[in-house]
């Protein structure tokens, strides 16, 4: 049963390549369709790299949306929530944000290190 | 042809008669018992067309027992000397397939000429060892002989590396020669060492022992410490002195040789601020620490398989040739016993007579306690490894790990004991004892008199955490200058890189004294 459908298959493929043959005798369609298909290939995976490599080592971020300052609509305490939150951003300023940055970056990173010259100055006799 | 070429002819003919030693018969012999013969040793260990053979037309003077029917050019043993990439070396190799390798008057002879040679020209001797023992014909002349022998190994003993290959059996008297020497190399399975072996044993003792259970490379190099290095094969064997040598001097008034590297001085490896953990109870893998340090992580390991829980061996720190002690935290936590204590002890006075700078990596409990070590002499033993760091004049650089406590941390190289440089990483603990027993000895009848278990227990901790942060750092010793810098983990390869090239010029002399007393 299955040695028949393979016959009946490469009958049809055989049919196939010989109209093929009669339309493209010198393989210029299909060298044209094959280089098409990789090209195209190509740059469909130089583009899902590239974004793949953005994500990874956090260059790229969606747009910023403008967020609206969520306050709870018919609340009492929306107007003190909103105090707080203008005297926080008071208090803690860039430098506050750059400071907890920087040691959480170093932290994260493991870059605390008693650095060395690393250069041996004594010449050797 | 005339006169001269005949002689030449005779000449060629009786080197050729002495080069096939006991004949083709005993060659095969020896071949079907899976050894090599002495030349063929030689061959593999020198470098090649090296080797100028001496003494090949001796021939022993016994005339017992018929002996004197049995001559043969050269007796039991090749001698001669070669180059070991292309360093001088003087090398005998007793030949099993005359009369067994027995030792004849004669023999020895040839072998302490050329002992005097090496000692005379700064040379390292290699002998490599393949005999029945004494020859018994020749009697008091074959100890006689033996004697020559060792009093040329202590003689030479810190003045030339020695080496003794052991290829074959070693009994008896003869097994003094080797352990006279500085290093032992033995191979698996086909050679053998004891004093008496499993016929006598069992007469005397009762015990029945195979010559391999009795002094087989494996029991040599694992129980008793004899061997150095236990090799799979003759040629394996024969690698290893050949790696050995490379980081040795010829003589004790030279430098070992220097080797290039492309290993960068300044090599970090971060992975060492990693390696020790948290749970100060938990091991390490000290081999991690040497392997990162080193040069391109070569590694040559002496007694690899014997008292673990200390490692030595050599390597090359920027090009240099240096010793290495360290502790090793995986086995019996890295404590100092007897065994490790003696192996340390050996391979710390072999450095120092042979200008090889000791880098010392120390996380060390202290002590091995018992009744097993007291009875079986762990002070005298422990004292062995003191002495030697303590009158070793070689430069010196230490690196405290993790624990260093009480007499074990003098013995490790400490400041006190001459040591040149001392660094501590910042998970050092150097102090007396650990918190646990001293918070037991400092507190423990103000703990007890504390009824609640659970005060009892906080109270405990408390005093843990106070000594902890007094004395289980290494800024307390940094404090007195005991400890010269503490140092990152990943920079240690630099730092003892950097030490050991400022101690390249250290001059260092002990007061005169007409030889020490050690602790034997």
């Amino acid at each position: 049963m299955n040695g028949f459908m393979l016959l009946q298959a490469s009958q049809t493929v055989a049919e196939k390549s010989a109209d093929m043959l009669e339309k493209d005798p010198h393989g210029a369609i299909i060298s044209l369709v094959s280089v098409t298909v990789v090209f195209t290939a190509l740059v469909i995976l130089y583009f899902a790299y590239t974004f793949i490599g953005k994500i990874s080592s956090g260059q790229f971020r969606l747009p910023e949306r403008k967020k609206k300052p969520k306050t709870a609509k018919g609340s009492p305490d929306a107007e003190i929530a909103a105090a707080i939150a203008m005297a926080l951003d008071q208090e803690m300023n860039g430098e506050v944000y750059a400071a907890i940055g920087m040691a959480m970056h170093q932290y994260l990173n493991d870059t605390v290190h008693d650095m060395e010259s690393y250069i041996i100055t004594i010449r050797r006799k | 042809m005339s006169i001269q070429q005949e002689k030449i002819k005779e000449l060629v003919e009786r080197r050729a008669s002495a080069r096939m030693g006991g004949g083709q018969k005993r060659i095969d012999a020896q071949h079907q018992k899976g050894k090599l013969t002495a030349r063929e040793r030689l061959a593999m260990l020198l470098d090649e067309g090296s080797f100028e053979e001496f003494d090949m037309f001796v021939q022993h003077r016994c005339t017992n027992f018929g002996m004197e029917k049995t001559k043969f050019d050269g007796d039991g043993v090749v001698t001669g000397m070669g180059t070991i990439d292309g360093r001088l070396v003087y090398v005998s190799a007793q030949d099993f397939t005359v009369s067994g390798g027995s030792m004849s008057e004669t023999m020895a002879m040839k072998i302490s000429k050329v002992m005097d040679m090496a000692v005379r020209n700064g040379a390292p001797f290699i002998g490599i060892n393949d005999s029945g023992g004494a020859r018994i014909q020749e009697g008091i002349c074959s100890l006689a002989g033996y004697g020559e022998i060792f009093e040329r190994n202590i003689l030479a003993s810190g003045v030339v590396p020695q080496i003794s290959g052991i290829f074959g059996p070693c009994a008896g008297g003869a097994v003094y020669s080797p352990a006279l020497t500085d290093f032992t190399v033995m191979i698996k399975d086909t050679s053998y060492m004891f004093l008496t072996g499993p016929g006598v044993v069992k007469t005397v003792t009762g015990e029945s022992v195979t010559q391999e259970e009795l002094g087989g490379a494996s029991v040599h190099a694992t129980k008793s410490g004899v061997a150095h290095f236990a090799a799979d094969s003759e040629e394996d064997g024969i690698r290893t002195i050949r790696d050995l040598l490379s980081f040795l001097p010829s003589n004790n008034r030279e430098e070992a040789p220097f080797v290039q590297t492309n290993d960068p001085a300044g090599r970090v490896d971060d992975a060492l601020n990693d390696i020790i953990p948290d749970n100060p109870n938990k091991a390490y893998d000290m081999y991690q620490v040497i392997g990162s340090i080193v040069d391109d992580g070569r590694f040559l390991e002496v007694h690899k398989s014997w008292a673990k829980n200390i490692i030595i061996g050599f390597a090359h720190m920027n090009g240099r040739s240096v010793g290495i002690v360290a502790n090793q935290p995986k086995i019996l936590a890295g404590v100092l016993d007897i065994n490790a204590s003696r192996k340390a002890a050996r391979f710390v006075r072999f450095c120092d007579a042979f200008n090889i700078p000791l880098v010392t990596l120390v996380d060390v409990p202290g002590f091995l306690c018992g009744t097993q070590q007291e009875y079986g002499g762990i002070i005298t033993n422990g004292a062995k490894l003191l002495y030697a760091y303590g009158e070793a004049t070689v430069p010196k650089v230490t690196v405290t790990l993790r624990k260093s406590y009480g007499g074990a941390h003098i013995t490790m190289s400490c400041k006190q004991l001459r040591g040149d440089i001392n660094y501590a990483w910042p998970s050092a603990n150097i102090a007396v004892m650990g918190a646990e027993g001293a918070v037991e000895i400092l507190y423990s009848k103000e703990i007890k008199a504390i009824a609640d278990p659970e005060e009892q227990a906080k109270a405990a901790q408390e005093r843990k955490n106070e000594y902890n942060d007094l004395f289980c750092n290494p800024y307390n010793a940094a404090s007195y200058g005991y400890i010269d810098d503490v140092i990152e983990p990943r920079n240690t390869r630099f730092r003892v890189i950097r030490a050991l090239e400022q101690l390249a010029g250290k001059k260092q002399q002990n007061p005169w004294k007409k030889h020490d007393n050690l602790p034997l």
